[in-house]
């Protein structure tokens, strides 16, 4: 968990990650137009690409590493890095200093790392940014992935943001705390194991009669909503910074 | 030396120059105050299903052949030469049911037959009790066998609160280990043989006593009783 | 042809009473284990400090390892090596040979279903009967353990009350509890009254007092250490522990994260066979230590963090995976996280390599695991070691055993549109645009879940346009 850095940044970098990019884009676009509303710079760096973590998770370091390194080379100067996913802030964060070990960008991977932030966690933490909320009454499922719970931590980052908005209640389902079965290449390879841990997430969720399913990370949003689409279930999934921007602005 | 020995040490060595041992942190556990002790050993014993039965030094007796009546316990397996043996042993005609009192003086091979198939009740000793968890300290001995709180349905153990501390830290420390030779067999009991083997259902006297009885012996000093 | 992980998996998943069975018992023992670490704080410590004894035994393995067996010599243990299953099996057949012994009874020891040692005594005419009530019902059933902690725990309570009623002579189908484990209670006496040798499991070893601890709420572990004339205790060399006051944190973390109680209802403490003048005990204790691999995932100074292990079992409780499949669906004497990381280093990456497929990397095994062992990143590095292109000369670990050509060059071409910012926008621009034309089936992911659909433009579009807009206005 990063410290509450004493002044907000002039600049921060944004990594949008290639979930966002294909699938989400207006989730990358509402995080960006938050961050600026704050009046910080952002600076996409239009190389960007992945940030490495199927082949990671994989097995495959070799071309894991090609794409990190790719990444880093982006990343350099020394403002934070926000990023709208928190596996992929994961990665970043903690598995690239390992991954990268004995690779020649070592150091800067180790520097990369240190400035990582979560999206959620920067808009909490860095900006301690303060939300108004505009829109309707609505409920809402938050969907913390295993990364914000376990490998990042800002579980109480993300309450917090939502929290500030006034008409929105959050309730939660059934065994919040584990994992919905997603797990990247996990659903491709194990696609029966998935499907049983993405079906009884999704009756979790269904359970509390909720429609708006809210997550920080898209691959458990993809995961989710597929499977409740293939349903029919008719229940709208939303990254939280298009929720946060649709209800602030 | 085997082989198997020197192949795998050999092994071993060849990798363990790699790492280095660092600094156990440390972590205090609170010492408790005997009050504090009492209350939590209590707690713990109930809800671990010992039953408890506060008494004194010169009222214990009495309140064993009560127990011994009242739950039926006729035939008890006793120490060969213990104080608190002796001193039941004294005590027993004063029963209101008659009992058998079968001394653990022969070698187990002899008194085996018995041991499993004759006794109701037996009653040792303990040697000390952790609070925290509601622990009894049995040292088994000459005197007293290993068997004597592993085979009876039923096992009464005398508990002196002067020698109750606060958690396993301490009863280590209150034992001399490891300076002080480590017994044949240290034993910590924490209640009735339990089992929850069967769909997480709880179940006592899976194999070993399936009633734990403690008669708490309150000697400890006044000074101690205010702290 | 044996199934494979995934088949297994698949028909475990289908079967509605082994879900229930393991959904009831997981939900029970996480509450459980909640319900006793209410203090964060003292949980953060606790897991430090054990993390930390036991990252001090591995860096002083050997030499403790070398005092364990003197300590134990001295107090009159005899203490034998095993290099590898077959070794220690015949080790405890010939202690058993030697006494002429036909009937052992045994405590819960995973390392001896490691060993497989019922069937090597079986077939050499010595009965040996399993006295743990979970591990009594499935020798009964003819099974294996599907859980190292609670090895019945697939059964439902009517499952077992036919079991009974089914093997053994005169007993008539109850589904209470307490008669189930009267009749286990009944037909064990008699076997630890009648065994020639008992055989148990060691939680912990202390090298400075040369004492075997035992963990166990039954009393069946006592049964086996104290009535028969010989006591065989066999564990894997991991299992050292350095001192007694190492002991307590130990034992706290172990028991807690288990079954989530603050204690077991006995902590069993030997240190000797019977001494001269003693009137029970066996006259013999003997300690087989195991190797099988260990000492070859200590090579290794990442991986080697699996023999931090004290068998809590925590990590398969918290699992999610192993939640819905249950423990046979591994198909290995350690099912859950940590037979996903121990077992392809001992038996190999080609045997077993597939399992550690089984896992979505969520980290709540890592999360609950007493000694912060990083159960995810093993398991991703065993991934990473089954599936390398390069292969050593003396390869029994099974390295790169699992690298199939097809992932590998499905991999490569990742890798050649995520390195290049210009091939990798060709390729988003052309989704995004064909989105409308993306089939409707993408094999395993579609039958779970409706085709995903790309947006009309990708965020890198979105962000050229938002910027040539900028810089328009900047120019006005
Ligand atoms: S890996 Fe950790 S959680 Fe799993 S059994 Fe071992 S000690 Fe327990």
């Amino acid at each position: 968990m990063s410290e509450h850095t004493p002044s907000i940044p002039a600049e921060v970098y944004f990594f949008g990650t290639c979930l966002i990019d294909v699938f989400y884009p207006d989730a990358g676009i509402s995080a960006i137009e938050l961050i600026e509303r704050e009046g910080i710079k952002v600076i996409f760096p239009p190389q960007q690409t992945c940030c490495g973590q199927p082949p990671y998770n994989s097995g495959y370091n070799d071309e894991a590493i090609e794409v990190a390194a790719a990444q880093i080379a982006l990343f350099t100067r020394p403002i934070p890095v926000v990023v709208p996913s928190a596996s992929c802030a994961a990665m970043m964060k903690h598995h690239y200093p390992r991954l990268l070990e004995g690779h020649p960008l070592h150091a800067q991977a180790l520097n990369l790392a240190n400035r990582i932030y979560e999206f959620s966690e920067f808009l909490s933490n860095t900006v301690n940014i303060t939300l108004q909320d505009k829109g309707p009454p609505i409920k809402i499922v938050l969907h913390q992935s295993c990364s914000a719970r376990r490998e990042m931590q800002v579980t109480t980052q993300t309450m917090q943001l939502l929290h500030q908005l006034e008409n929105v209640e959050i309730c939660e389902p059934e065994r919040a705390s584990e994992c919905c079965g997603f797990g990247g290449t996990f659903a491709i390879k194990q696609p029966e194991i998935s499907a049983a841990m993405g079906k009884d997430k999704c009756d979790a969720i269904k359970k509390t009669g909720v429609l708006n399913l809210i997550s920080g990370d898209c691959g458990c949003l993809m995961h989710l909503s597929g499977m409740m689409a293939k349903d029919n279930a008719p229940i709208r999934s939303e990254h939280i910074a298009s929720l946060l921007w649709r209800r602030t602005r | 030396m085997s082989s198997a020995r020197e192949n795998i040490l050999q092994r071993l060595r060849g990798a363990s120059k790699n790492i280095k041992p660092a600094p156990i942190p440390n972590m205090q556990l609170p010492a408790m105050s005997m009050a504090d002790r009492l209350t939590q050993l209590t707690n713990a014993m109930q809800l671990a299903h010992t039953q408890i039965i506060d008494t004194t030094e010169s009222e214990w007796p009495a309140a064993l052949l009560l127990l011994a009546s009242e739950q039926k316990l006729k035939h008890w397996l006793i120490s060969s030469a213990s104080a608190s043996a002796q001193k039941f042993a004294d005590n027993a005609g004063l029963c209101q049911q008659p009992l058998t009192l079968t001394r653990y003086n022969k070698s187990f091979a002899l008194l085996k037959e018995t041991v499993f198939h004759q006794i109701d009740a037996s009653l040792t000793d303990t040697a000390g009790a952790i609070a925290d968890t509601g622990t009894l300290l049995l040292l088994p001995s000459v005197a007293e066998p290993r068997a004597m709180s592993l085979v009876p349905p039923v096992h009464v153990a005398l508990l002196r609160t002067s020698t109750l501390v606060s958690n396993f830290n301490e009863l280590i420390v209150q034992q001399g280990w490891p300076d002080n030779a480590m017994p044949t067999n240290a034993l910590l009991i924490s209640g009735p043989s339990k089992t929850a083997d069967i769909q997480q259902t709880l179940a006592y006297g899976a194999h070993g006593p399936k009633a734990l009885i403690v008669l708490l012996i309150h000697d400890h000093k006044e000074l101690d009783r205010n702290h | 042809m044996t199934p494979t992980f995934r088949q297994r998996a698949t028909d475990a998943l289908a079967d509605k009473a082994l879900r229930s069975n393991f959904r009831g018992a997981m939900d029970f023992l996480r509450e459980k284990r909640a319900s006793v670490f209410t203090d964060e704080r003292e949980l953060a410590e606790l897991r430090a400090l054990g993390h930390q004894i036991r990252a001090n035994v591995l860096s002083r393995l050997p030499s403790l390892l070398e005092q364990l067996e003197a300590q134990c010599q001295k107090n009159g243990i005899q203490v034998h090596w095993a290099e590898t299953p077959n070794e220690a099996c015949e080790i405890i057949y010939q202690i058993m040979h030697r006494r002429n012994a036909k009937l052992a009874v045994k405590g819960k020891s995973m390392v001896s279903e490691e060993v497989g040692l019922n069937h090597y005594l079986e077939t050499r005419g010595i009965e040996c009967i399993e006295s743990d009530m979970g591990e009594y019902i499935v020798q009964l059933a003819e099974e294996t353990p599907s859980h190292i902690i609670m090895p019945a725990i697939h059964k439902s309570k009517e499952q077992i009350a036919r079991l009974f009623e089914e093997k053994i002579d005169g007993v008539g189908y109850t589904n209470n509890v307490d008669e189930l484990i009267g009749v286990g209670r009944t037909i064990l006496r008699d076997k630890f009254f009648k065994a020639d040798v008992g055989i148990s499991g060691v939680n912990f070893a202390v090298a400075e007092t040369g004492t075997l601890c035992l963990v166990e709420n039954e009393g069946n572990g006592r049964m086996c250490t104290t009535i028969p004339p010989v006591h065989i205790a066999i564990t894997g060399i991991e299992k050292v522990v350095e001192k007694i006051s190492d002991i307590p944190p130990l034992l706290s973390l172990l028991t807690r994260s288990a079954t989530g109680q603050r204690i077991t209802t006995y902590f069993n403490m030997i240190s000797s066979p019977r001494k001269k003048g003693e009137r029970d005990g066996p006259e013999e204790v003997h300690l087989v230590l195991l190797d099988n691999g260990r000492s070859r995932i200590y090579q290794d100074t990442h991986l080697q963090e699996t023999l931090r292990c004290i068998r809590c079992g925590a990590c398969m409780n918290h699992c999610p995976v192993y939640s819905r499949i249950g423990g046979h669906a591994y198909g290995t004497v350690y099912p859950g996280p940590i037979g996903q990381v121990v077992m392809p280093q001992i038996e190999g990456l080609e045997k077993h390599g597939e399992m550690t497929e089984g896992c979505s990397l969520n980290g709540a095994c890592g999360e609950v695991c007493p000694v912060e062992i990083p159960l995810a990143d093993l398991i991703r590095t065993l991934r990473q070691k089954k599936s390398a292109a390069a292969i050593p000369p003396d390869n029994r670990a099974g390295i790169g055993s699992h690298r199939k050509k097809t992932e590998a060059i499905a991999w490569m071409f990742w890798k050649w549109v995520h390195r290049a910012p210009a091939i990798y926008l060709m390729v988003t621009f052309a989704i995004s645009r064909l989105r409308l034309l993306m089939p409707r089936s993408f094999g395993a992911w579609t039958r779970y879940h409706s085709a995903p659909k790309p947006a009309p433009q990708t965020l890198h579009e979105l962000m050229r346009h938002r910027k040539q807009a900028t810089s328009k206005e900047d120019q006005l």
